[in-house]
């Protein structure tokens, strides 16, 4: 595709919305209060705020750059730095194709939730409603089971909704799209951290979020847990930051979006755990345990305890349950279409076909495989292939891209040139935490978390349904990589691989 | 809430909300005189 021809976003602040919207994902909500809470507390936030600045913030200067040069989506980056590393992109777009048929299934639940909300549709026992009657949850992940008609119709419509804003383009599409959701979003979680920390009990629940454990800073796993949700929470290194920022005007700023980015995915992060945790110190002392009883993660914490959460509250509960479960669904569908950008993106230019195209066969497609995670058995399913791609794939793909990049490129240049342009400068101090800090901090989360799995197991799950499923994706990743990759391209295309970037800023 | 947890969440609040409103406050006065230069020119 012409980079004349490319889409532009329409101001700076639609791009920081988009890229903010990426970041805050439904991990924000139910992934970081619980990480955060059962690893050392408010002690926690001195790794987090560690990570984030030596490796969450120097990525996105790094992938802001190196897009903004080159404007081309994941593939067509790599693939322009050296024509043998082309691979590397379709790679981290294949990792957003296994990402997205289970992430819109999960926004399909929100959905419902939402509407359940309204008159508290899911009864006085929500893990029973959540697990059988809604999920219609079979006893093994390899009973497949029947598709979940009811649920069929919601996951074609999130489908449709993310094609729909996809085939608007960057500024008529995803800016105004993210336009709506991130006040939207803000505003719902407004709502919902006001009426935590206004009930009773709310205090014990901030005191077991925030409460310091100092000595857990001494636990090597609680850094590695502080690098893992820095890592997986800001959408770097599978392609999505790459594509946002190729869509860049030339007279931008780099060095100040990337912690514009970074400091908003971590502030809703921490007014999440907030909103989260007050509300389970009311449900605590209602029930009369700790904190620590009621307190969970995942998918438990968003669709059982929760929903228990909002039956137990003195009033407004459906507008609470409205608040909480719109909130994961504006939070889901700016994600969501983030990484649809990245696929689409990154075939039609490789093609040279039109964006509508593209987006209509990926959603066609998409949407068909989508089906087995609202099958009976898509619960187990969508846990191992999300605990299979986090662990391995972005985690492989992230230590790819850092160690390809900065070995490939003067990092002293990339850095000049995003100082060039920027409202402030970053010093040498970022070609370390690339070079040296965030490669070491990677391998060692990525052996870490092999080793865990291979002496632990994952979920408690059979060895051939982590093989079936976990194994499946990986390959299935692999394939579309390797296929696409070796695919001929638009003859455009093809001429402009292996060109590198000549450094010639200077004289401009 | 105990004294060390107040801290926390004053410090977790200042460094995240502070710091991002204080990128985006940067931003907001460097597209402003953007927008200036533009119309005087």
């Amino acid at each position: 595709m012409d980079s004349k021809t490319r889409g532009q976003w329409g101001s700076r602040y639609g791009f920081i919305l988009a890229a903010i919207g990426s970041a805050i994902g439904l991990g924000n909500l139910w992934r970081f209060p619980y990480v955060a809470a059962s690893n050392g507390g408010g002690a926690f936030l001195i790794p987090y705020f560690f990570a984030l600045l030596s490796a969450g913030i120097p990525i996105l200067i790094l992938e802001f750059s190196v897009a903004h040069i080159i404007k081309k989506g994941a593939p067509g980056c790599f693939g322009h730095l050296n024509k043998h590393a082309r691979w590397i992109g379709w790679f981290q777009a294949a990792i957003s194709c296994g990402i997205i048929v289970y992430y819109i299934a999960i926004v399909a639940w929100t959905i419902h939730y939402f509407i359940f909300s309204f008159n508290l549709s899911w009864g006085s026992d929500t893990e029973a409603f959540f697990f059988n009657d809604f999920l219609h949850v079979s006893n093994s992940p390899l009973s497949i089971g029947g598709i979940n008609t009811g649920m069929l119709v919601t996951l074609i419509l999130v489908w449709a909704i993310n094609c729909f804003v996809i085939i608007g383009g960057i500024k008529g599409g995803i800016e105004i799209a993210n336009k709506i959701f991130m006040p939207l979003l803000i505003i719902c979680l407004l709502i919902i951290t006001f009426t935590g920390i206004t009930l009773p009990g709310a205090s014990a629940g901030l005191e077991y979020f925030f409460k310091p454990n100092f000595q857990a800073l001494t636990d090597p796993s609680v850094w590695i847990a502080a690098y893992g949700q820095i890592f997986y929470s800001l959408s770097v290194c599978f392609g999505i930051m790459i594509t946002y920022a190729s869509y860049l005007p030339e007279d931008t700023d780099i060095v100040n979006n990337g912690f514009i980015t970074g400091l908003g995915n971590c502030s809703f992060s921490i007014m999440a755990g907030i909103a989260i945790f007050s509300a389970l110190g009311y449900m605590a002392m209602q029930q009369g345990v700790s904190v620590e009883e009621v307190s969970a993660g995942g998918i438990g914490l968003a669709f059982v305890v929760f929903p228990a959460v909002i039956n137990a509250l003195p009033g407004m509960n459906s507008l609470t349950g409205v608040a909480f479960f719109l909130c994961l669904t504006f939070a889901g569908l700016s994600s969501s279409i983030s990484i649809l950008e990245v696929i689409t993106s990154s075939l039609s230019e490789k093609f040279d076909v039109s964006r509508k195209c593209v987006t209509i066969i990926v959603s066609i497609i998409g949407c068909i495989i989508s089906m087995i995670f609202i099958s009976d058995a898509g619960l187990y399913i969508l846990d191992i292939v999300d605990h299979f791609i986090n662990t391995y794939a972005i985690a492989l793909a992230g230590l790819i891209e850092i160690i390809f990049l900065t070995h490939v490129l003067k990092l002293d240049k990339i850095r000049h040139y995003a100082n060039m342009r920027s409202d402030y400068t970053i010093g040498r101090w970022w070609n370390i935490t690339l070079k040296y800090v965030t490669p070491i901090l990677l391998s060692i989360m990525f052996i870490f978390n092999i080793f865990i799995d291979f002496t632990q197991g994952y979920g408690g799950y059979s060895l051939k349904a982590l093989l079936v499923y976990g194994g499946g994706v990986l390959v299935l990743i692999a394939v579309f990589a390797i296929i696409f990759d070796n695919i001929k391209g638009a003859a455009d295309y093809e001429e402009s691989l292996g060109q590198g970037i000549t450094y010639d800023w200077e004289d401009k | 809430m105990s004294m060390g947890a107040i801290f926390m969440a004053v410090f977790a609040i200042l460094l995240t909300w502070g710091g991002f409103a204080f990128c985006l406050g940067i931003a907001f006065k460097k597209e402003q005189n953007k927008n200036k230069n533009k119309e005087n020119k």
